[in-house]
């Protein structure tokens, strides 16, 4: 019984003795704490020892047990201790009315606390005659029983009070499931205020703040910082890392031979995180403490180190972790090792260029006509740039969106929430809260006639969104929610794609020797397009996923350029005149830009060709297991599930 | 800048580049909205602001986008140099550091954008004269080697900051004036008579600036 453990207040209280009503327990109740102090202890041998004579024996004891009582109402405030409340409650109904008020027996108590020690205590007591020892035994019982009566009421209160906890909880917890959507998993909801111990507890604690945050209220900013603590924690746990060795390694003063690059952009955006309780003199402890932050997980996870936009994200965590640097350092751990994809914030951002990728898809297909018509803005764009190139269009703001996983968009209360979202739903949360934004700005979008001019009309809307609340929080998180089921339908399938994709390169890099003057021919024309195609589908820097398996948009669009092309040489008579010089002159520059841009992304690309490899054997171990588990193997031995594997090896 | 920004007879995109730091966002909240803030926020991947400024005798909508000056964003922000018809590589006089890798921005400017593209070097943070590493000439003589604009400013007390947005605008209109003197009837765009109210153009119209430099 946890609820055991309890504080009385102040130093007059007594210790809870086990049926303080009648003697015998009560000596050995009092035998029982003796042994916890050793001096009491010690006097009792030191007594027993003196005097041999064995009816003194219960005596001594008696006195023993009657000092402790006397030091423990004085000394510890804190017990703990096991008490049968109803026995307890009877014995001090039955006591509570005799040997109330005596003078005499208050008198004997004064005198004995007024003694200095603990030896003059006894020899105080060894003066005393029976009847004398008889009335401190009953005034002493009568206060055991005082005591107790108070602690029973309070041992009441607390029950209570645990019962109307438990109470509260079912009911958010029958809440829950009744806005649940009564799947079989929901049913088994139970919510609890912390996890219980193990790893059911654990995710029974983590399906029902699941729920919670779902609830158009969300996670009550009072619970928010325990919350993902022990999302953290549970995190940290489950990679077994030692945590006081990690926090002296990562928080260590003496600096680090690693540090001083990443120190230097560190402190550069210190001040710089947007949020103003950074800036100026007196913010300089806070700048400290959020330097230390960074360093912190700089140190933690090298590969990732620091990148701009932490600044921003740390700002917000250690306000929510009202300043403790220790939490806050946990809390970027888990976002960014653990939320977010592998290689966010590294090998040149290249999981969130996946992301922007995989975005304009998911775009494509909730929002077709917003897509649409953005699609045809940026192709508008990129014709009359001809050389020129126009990256998609939601790319500037998704790539800020999703690094800083909103902080530099929306306000910090609607932020807060989609990080609760984030933490408890995955990393799909940011491409479904983009997905709303978009959604709810599309109509103001949908009026723009130019890419320019949709640039400008972001602009403007953006600041909307900051300042002026143009979103409402619930009614964005409640169309991140209901927008799909999660996992998010083909959200897997498509990040898979674009991270590992390869583009077969395009002919046009071979052909670069064509252009020139001579080159308005036809091929060139197909050459131009393969470029504007491939500028498309290279949308974001390092990617080259599109294009080669195109998305049939993508072909449309091609022929469609092409078509465009073919009608313009078709019309005009002085084909010189379609490609006035200096596009010409350039454009072996450009292809050769072009290719040394290949050339890089073919040597990013080559990691990611690797770690394909390396699922697809897997994949291919698998589905050999299973033909040898299918063909009847009946005995499961290694030597044969090996055998292929070998081979697999062999023939690489 | 109210209907102003509506009216124009071209739009000109325009790319700051530079090491963290430098004061890339500063210069450019400076030129378009006439505001500095020590504290401004790191820019994150790429951001971009626009001012509608007279050149010449035409309206011309500078389209300017901010990048972030740290590395490994760079694979993503180099991709809006493509279309830029002009770029300000920004180092800070007071840091030798960010000059030294000038030349880097430099190579990492032409293997993504149009060689024709306009560059200005610009020193910024003169406001700072006591603490000045880059001597004046040497940056000069670097602009001038390598056929860049040159100039020094301080986007804190505004110095030169108009000038140096002034002066790449009007280089690249010049050259597209050039351009359409010498490809008349491939330009839709004749600056003096056809485009009498600028708001009503088509979009090519508008764009017309970026075509064939």
């Amino acid at each position: 019984m946890e609820l055991l453990e309890i504080d009385l207040e102040g130093g007059n209280s007594w210790e809870p003795a086990a049926g303080a009503g009648s003697p015998g327990p009560q000596r050995q109740g009092a035998r029982g704490r003796g042994g916890s102090s050793a001096d009491s202890l010690a006097e009792e041998e030191e007594e027993e020892e003196e005097d041999p004579a064995g009816r003194y024996r219960s005596t001594s004891s008696l006195v023993s047990g009657l000092l402790t009582e006397l030091y423990s109402c004085g000394g510890r405030a804190r017990h703990r201790d096991s008490v049968d409340s109803s026995t307890e409650a009877s014995a001090g109904s039955d006591i509570f009315p005799g040997g109330r008020g005596n003078s005499a027996e208050s008198r004997f108590l004064q005198e004995l606390q007024q003694r200095p020690s603990q030896r003059h205590q006894i020899e105080y007591l060894g003066q005393k005659d029976a009847d004398e020892l008889a009335t401190i035994v009953r005034e002493l019982n009568y206060r055991i029983c005082v005591q107790s009566a108070k602690l029973l009421r309070h041992l009441k209160q607390k029950d209570r009070l645990l019962h109307k906890v438990q109470k509260n909880c079912d009911i958010v917890t029958a809440c829950l499931q009744a806005v649940s959507q009564k799947r079989r998993v929901d049913t088994k909801l139970k919510f609890t205020l912390e996890p219980s111990l193990g790893q059911n507890g654990f995710q029974q604690w983590y399906d029902a703040l699941k729920a919670v945050a779902r609830l158009p209220t969300g996670i009550p900013k009072e619970w928010r910082r325990k919350v993902w603590l022990t999302l953290a924690d549970h995190y940290l746990h489950s990679i077994a890392i030692d945590w006081d060795k990690t926090m002296r390694f990562t928080f260590n003063d003496r600096s680090n031979p690693d540090d001083d690059s990443m120190g230097i952009q560190i402190v550069k955006d210190l001040h710089r995180t947007g949020c103003s309780s950074y800036c100026g003199q007196e913010a300089e402890q806070d700048r400290v403490v959020l330097k230390r932050v960074l360093l912190a997980y700089a140190r933690w996870n090298k590969s990732v180190g620091y990148c701009q936009g932490f600044n921003i994200l740390a700002a917000l965590i250690l306000e929510v972790m009202e300043g403790n640097e220790g939490d806050a350092l946990k809390i970027m751990i888990y976002l960014i090792d653990k939320v977010l994809p592998d290689s966010y914030f590294v090998n040149n951002l290249r999981a969130l260029s996946v992301d922007m990728a995989v975005f304009r898809d998911l775009l494509r297909m909730k929002l077709p006509e917003l897509s649409q018509h953005l699609d045809t803005l940026q192709r508008a764009a990129n014709r009359e740039s001809r050389g020129g190139y126009e990256p998609p269009l939601t790319n500037v703001f998704t790539m800020q969106w999703f690094l800083t996983l909103f902080a530099t968009c929306l306000p910090n209360h609607t932020v807060l929430k989609i990080w609760d979202s984030v933490f408890f739903e995955g990393s799909e949360v940011i491409l479904r809260v983009a997905l709303a934004i978009w959604a709810k700005l599309g109509e103001q979008i949908e009026c723009c006639e130019t890419a320019d001019e949709f640039y400008s009309t972001m602009g403007k809307l953006t600041q909307e969104m900051l300042e002026d609340n143009l979103i409402d929080s619930n009614e964005l998180m409640q169309t991140v929610y209901s927008m799909a089921q999660f996992p998010f339908p083909q959200l897997a399938e498509l990040r898979e794609k674009y991270t590992y994709n390869i583009t077969p390169f395009p002919a046009a890099v071979k052909s670069t020797s064509v252009s020139g003057r001579l080159g308005r021919t036809r091929d060139s024309d197909e050459e131009n397009d393969l470029d504007d195609e491939d500028s498309v589908a290279n949308a974001v820097g390092c990617l080259g996923p599109f294009s080669g398996l195109l998305a049939p948009e993508l072909q449309k669009y091609q022929k469609q350029i092409k078509d465009q092309n073919e009608e313009q040489s078709l019309g005009s008579s002085n084909i010189a005149e379609l490609s006035p010089g200096a596009i010409d002159s350039c454009r072996s520059e450009y292809h050769a830009a072009f290719n040394s841009m290949m050339m890089e992304r073919m040597t990013t690309d080559i990691n990611a060709l690797k770690r394909q490899y390396s699922r697809i054997k897997k994949k291919q171990q698998q589905q050999v297991h299973q033909v040898y588990i299918r063909a009847g193997s009946e005995d499961d031995d290694p030597g044969i599930l090996l055998d292929p594997r070998d081979q697999l090896n062999n023939g690489i | 800048m109210g209907t102003a920004e509506e009216d124009y007879n071209f739009v000109f995109k325009v790319v700051l580049i530079g090491e963290s730091g430098v004061g890339k966002t500063n210069l450019l909240s400076r030129f378009t909205r006439n505001e500095f803030n020590h504290d401004s926020r790191t820019t994150i991947g790429v951001e971009f602001s626009t001012r509608t400024v007279m050149v010449g005798n035409a309206m011309v909508k500078a389209q300017i986008w901010d990048t972030a000056g740290l590395e490994r964003y760079r694979a993503i922000t180099s991709a809006y140099y493509r279309g830029a018809v002009g770029a300000l590589l920004v180092f800070d006089i007071t840091k030798h550091q960010t000059y030294d890798v000038v030349e880097r921005w430099l190579k990492e400017l032409y293997d993504h954008a149009e060689a024709t593209i306009i560059v200005m070097l610009v020193g910024n943070k003169t406001d700072l004269a006591q603490a000045r590493e880059v001597p004046t000439e040497e940056a000069k003589m670097f602009a001038e080697n390598n056929g860049l604009l040159f100039i020094e400013t301080s986007a804190l007390d505004s110095t030169n900051v108009e000038q140096a947005f002034e002066t790449i605008l009007r280089d690249i209109f010049s050259k597209v004036q050039k351009q359409q003197q010498r490809s008349p009837q491939d330009n839709a765009v004749s600056l003096s008579s056809e485009n009498p109210h600028g708001g009503s153009q088509t979009p090519e119209e508008k764009r017309a600036c970026c075509i064939s430099l």
